[in-house]
């Protein structure tokens, strides 16, 4: 998965709503229908890195089933973020696709 | 918070909390193991579901760690890490960690000592403001023998007020002594005479009253005088009244109308006050009469090529303007030297400093590759820790990082030693000789010292550090892993850098002995040297005749003749006389002299010998031997015919294999140099022996000498030299006591043996022998150090091999053969550079030499048995050690 991209993930994902680690990275796994699996080697870490750059907050809460779960979500700056980094990622989209097309 | 500042700011939050946050991610990734566990029951055991779980999440330590890179700053996390990693690393190897930071200490001592002066004395500007913008102009005459004047005439200033625009302010100024009356007492005080413009020129500010008005320059308003914040404490007890009260200077009333801070300071911490100088018409319009020194401020923008081509364009006009005395200036080679004011000050000492940091930088290199060699042979022995550390995962950047860190504490602590070891020689500066150094008050160790030298030590400290590693990194795992005690293949590679470190360390430690040799030996000859006198048992000491109660010629003759007639009663003195120009004291004069019916070569420039006048009895004092005719008696006075002694060279000069006694020679008194009725006609009456009167080495005037007797020439200041059969130093009270009962008043002050003058003139010599002699002892015992250090470590590499050879019959002689081989080839390859760095070294160390040659053969056979005789020293331990080994000890071993 290249750099940029998980970031994205994690912020879309987290912008319908407040998620867990887990959560997060089930989620992802499943809408990609099994292609993007995050390790949680990766996870963690981003989760440090997104909490350090203002983006994500994270409180404690109760799952679903009950357990003591670390919920994350957006901050505002995280949704300008999020924005920034959906536009920027559809220009590098149609950009490839139109190199891609057949001519 | 958004931005840099606030994700810095988030990240100072989560160090605070790093415990906390690291417990709160150890929690979360539990759940997270216990969810994915939950999600994989459905197709297996439960506690299979939990260890698949915790394999496929992987290691939550290195996650952990990955994630705790985000709290706080990894980096200077790690290096406190790293700090403290390198602490316990050299509390370990505490004999290592004792010798790199004993030896870089002695190193840095020496660097800071010798670059503390060489900053405050060579670099720092001036304390003055604009102290880079001052200039200096200088007369010189090579033709004439005149090379080394600092000075300008009075009628060059007022010219080159007009004439060099390039600087902005001019100003003259002269050093002296002067006798001043305090509370009734004469006494001896410096005093600097100088035009109003010099306190513009410099700047200057009182702290009490006013500077000097333009004015004051004025004859008939000159009576001036602006005290030192010292002598003002002293002589007025800090009273700020004192400013408008009289003081007697010279016998004359001075009003004091300023004092000067006590940080002042232009040219001599040691000036007490300050005078004008005031010229009469003639004075002002004369030239060639080079008594006072010329300064001036460079305008902004100007440099100093502009002003020496103004001056040079006013020479040029002058000679033109002046056409008798053309030929003889263009003879004489008359130039102006414009020069910093700076490089003036410090100039005859410029070299020796330098070389003398030289000196000490060497001996740091020396000490750096001691320190390089130590720490490979340390990695050797930790080559398998840092192997399993880089299997284990360790980066080699990380490696780098710790190990350097731990090559800059030890630094860092031998940085501090030197520190402290420079500081504590520099208290004993006096023993050193650095407090007669010019501008020697200024010398201090401040933080630019520090950061240079001990950033010097520290820096070259790391990139030897850098070895070792690369030694390691390049290593490949398994080998060095695998290997034996013994040592891979590879160590052949690190053993031959080690050998050739050493090497150099030899090479480097012979440059320096060698030049420790050499200035030993010019010290020598120094102190051998016939300076034309004999300094033994003569004391000498000045005085001046206040023009109150001297007036005329005629009071100073009788004042003379009263204080011999009082030195010849002291019991024990042989001879007594006196000079106006004392040998190795520092202040001569210079004139022209010319012979009746010399005919000069066309382009032959006319002489100016040194000139003095001097009492009978003087040359008997000084045993300066007489060659022809006589010395001058009681009947060489004002009334009789007027008589001269010149010294051999100035005989040679005008009357080559001829009689000089009996001829004639005059004085010009105008500037075409031609005879006239006014022309003073002297008659040679005796040749005596030429006397080094600047320095021992015989710089300085290089056309002879000629006296005049005292009686013909009379003048305020002279020196006595008192001639006793016992030590000099114990008429001192006796020729005080019986001045006094001529002339209370009289002020003696400069009173030294002649010995302790030779000394004095030595001084900044002596420095640079004592110094560079440390230097030499240093280097030499650290390049012993790095010989045994090698061999002791090839000797202890080696223990199974040396055991084989024994076993195999090998002789104890035969084994420390093999050893003192090995040690003897690094010594000749050390000795064969050394000759190649004395090679090229002799032109910087010519300079300092004396009567011996830059590649004096005994010097260098001195030099190189001393080596060898340290390094045979340094072999024969590790040697003996070597041919002690128990061939079944050493074979049973590992």
């Amino acid at each position: 998965m290249p750099g940029g991209v998980l970031d994205l993930l994690i912020l879309k994902v987290l912008s319908r709503g407040k998620l867990h680690g887990y959560g997060i990275a089930e989620h992802v796994e499943r809408r990609s229908g099994d292609v993007f699996s995050i390790g949680e080697g990766t996870l963690y870490p981003t989760l440090q890195r997104l909490l350090v750059k203002g983006w994500v907050v994270a409180e404690w809460g109760v799952s679903e089933n009950n357990r003591r779960a670390r919920y994350y979500h957006l901050t505002p700056a995280g949704r300008k973020q999020l924005e920034k980094e959906l536009a920027q990622y559809r220009r590098v989209a149609y950009a490839i696709s139109r190199v891609l097309e057949p001519t | 918070m958004t931005g840099w500042l606030g994700e810095q700011w988030r990240r100072f939050k989560c160090w605070l909390r790093r415990d906390q946050m690291a417990r709160e991610l150890a929690d979360e990734m539990a759940l997270h193991q216990q969810l994915k566990a939950d999600s994989l029951k459905e197709n297996h055991e439960p506690f299979e579901a939990a260890v698949e779980a915790r394999r496929r999440f992987g290691s939550p330590t290195l996650f952990a760690e990955d994630s705790h890179a985000y709290w706080g700053w990894s980096s200077l996390d790690g290096l406190a890490r790293d700090l403290r990693h390198g602490l316990r690393n050299l509390a370990r190897d505490k004999s290592y960690s004792a010798a790199v930071a004993l030896t870089l200490g002695v190193c840095v001592a020496a660097n800071t000592v010798t670059f503390a002066v060489v900053h405050s004395v060579l670099l720092r500007p001036l304390p003055v403001p604009n102290a880079e913008r001052m200039v200096l102009m200088a007369n010189r005459y090579p033709g004439a023998g005149v090379e080394d004047l600092n000075t300008s005439s009075v009628g060059d200033y007022y010219d080159r007020l007009e004439a060099v625009p390039a600087l902005e302010e001019q100003a003259l100024f002269r050093l002296g002594t002067q006798t001043v009356e305090v509370s009734d007492a004469p006494e001896q005080m410096q005093s600097m005479a100088v035009t109003p413009s010099l306190f513009k020129l410099v700047s200057a500010k009182p702290s009490h009253g006013r500077l000097f008005q333009p004015e004051e320059g004025e004859i008939g308003q000159h009576q001036k005088v602006i005290l030192s914040d010292g002598s003002w404490r002293r002589m007025y007890a800090g009273e700020p009244s004192a400013v408008g009260r009289e003081l007697r200077v010279g016998g004359h009333p001075f009003t004091i109308v300023g004092i000067l801070p006590p940080d002042f300071n232009f040219v001599s911490p040691d000036v007490q006050f300050w005078i004008p100088l005031a010229f009469t018409g003639q004075v002002k319009s004369g030239h060639h009469s080079n008594n006072w020194y010329h300064i001036g401020l460079l305008r902004r923008g100007s440099n100093i090529a502009q002003v020496q081509a103004q001056v040079d364009a006013l020479n040029a006009a002058n000679l033109d303007k002046f056409p008798e005395s053309k030929d003889m200036l263009i003879n004489a080679g008359f130039h102006t030297v414009v020069e910093p004011l700076e490089h003036m000050i410090v100039k005859d000492v410029e070299s020796t400093i330098y070389l003398l940091w030289g000196g000490a930088v060497l001996v740091l290199l020396i000490g750096v590759l001691n320190i390089g060699s130590l720490m490979l042979a340390r990695s050797s022995a930790r080559r398998k820790e840092i192997a399993t550390r880089l299997a284990l995962g360790a980066g080699g950047l990380h490696l780098t990082r710790q190990l350097t860190m731990e090559n800059l504490v030890v630094a860092s602590f031998g940085g501090l030693i030197g520190v402290f070891g420079g500081t504590a020689l520099l208290r004993t500066s006096a023993a050193l000789g650095i407090d007669r150094l010019p501008r020697s008050g200024e010398v201090r160790i401040d933080g630019f010292v520090i950061l240079v030298s001990v950033g010097l030590a520290v820096g070259l400290c790391l990139i030897v550090g850098l070895l070792p590693l690369v030694q390691n990194l390049r290593v490949g795992l398994s080998p060095a892993l695998h290997e034996a005690s013994r040592g891979g293949t590879d160590g052949v590679r690190w053993r031959l850098v080690r050998r050739g470190l050493v090497s150099a360390e030899i090479g480097m430690a012979f440059s320096l002995l060698f030049a420790t040799g050499l200035l030993l030996a010019t010290f020598r000859n120094l102190l051998n040297v016939d300076p034309g006198f004999v300094s033994t048992g003569v004391w000498t000491v000045s005085t001046n005749a206040p023009a109150t109660r001297y007036p005329a010629d005629a009071d100073l003759r009788s004042l003379m003749n009263r204080l011999l007639q009082a030195m010849h009663g002291i019991p024990g003195v042989i001879a007594a006389g006196a000079t106006t120009a004392i040998p190795l004291g520092g202040d001569y004069n210079d004139s022209v002299i010319l012979a009746e019916g010399y005919e000069m070569r066309p382009g032959e420039s006319v002489v100016s010998p040194r000139r003095s006048a001097v009492t009978p009895g003087y040359f008997e004092a000084m045993r300066i031997p007489l060659r022809h005719g006589r010395f001058f008696g009681e009947s060489d006075d004002a009334s009789a015919l007027p008589v001269v002694i010149v010294d051999e060279r100035l005989a040679e000069r005008f009357w080559p294999n001829r009689d000089p006694i009996g001829r004639r020679m005059y004085v010009p008194n105008n500037p075409s140099l031609r005879i006239n009725a006014e022309t003073r006609w002297v008659t040679v009456v005796g040749v005596v022996g030429s006397v080094r009167l600047e320095d021992l080495a015989g710089g300085g005037n290089t056309v002879g000498a000629y006296y005049f007797p005292y009686a013909q020439d009379p003048s305020r200041g002279y020196t006595f030299a008192v001639k006793t059969g016992k030590a000099a130093a114990s008429v001192e009270r006796a020729i005080a006591t019986h001045v006094a009962a001529v002339d209370r008043e009289l002020a003696l002050f400069d009173g030294k043996t002649m010995l302790d003058r030779g000394e004095l003139s030595l001084s900044p010599r002596r420095t640079a022998l004592i110094l560079t002699f440390g230097f030499g002892g240093i280097a030499l015992f650290l390049a012993g150090i790095g010989i045994y250090g090698v061999l002791s470590y090839l000797v202890a590499q080696r223990r199974r091999e040396i055991g084989i050879r024994m076993a195999l019959g090998g002789t104890r002689a035969g084994i420390m053969q093999l050893v003192m081989r090995e040690g003897l080839v690094l010594v000749f390859v050390g000795l064969l550079l050394g000759c190649c760095g004395a090679l090229a070294f002799q032109g910087v160390i010519a300079k300092e030499v004396y009567g011996v040659r830059p590649l004096n053969p005994t010097v260098i056979a001195a030099v190189t048995v001393t080596l060898m005789a340290v390094a045979l020293a340094a072999c024969w331990i590790p040697a003996c050690r070597a041919a002690n080994v128990d061939p079944g000890k050493a074979l049973s071993e590992s």
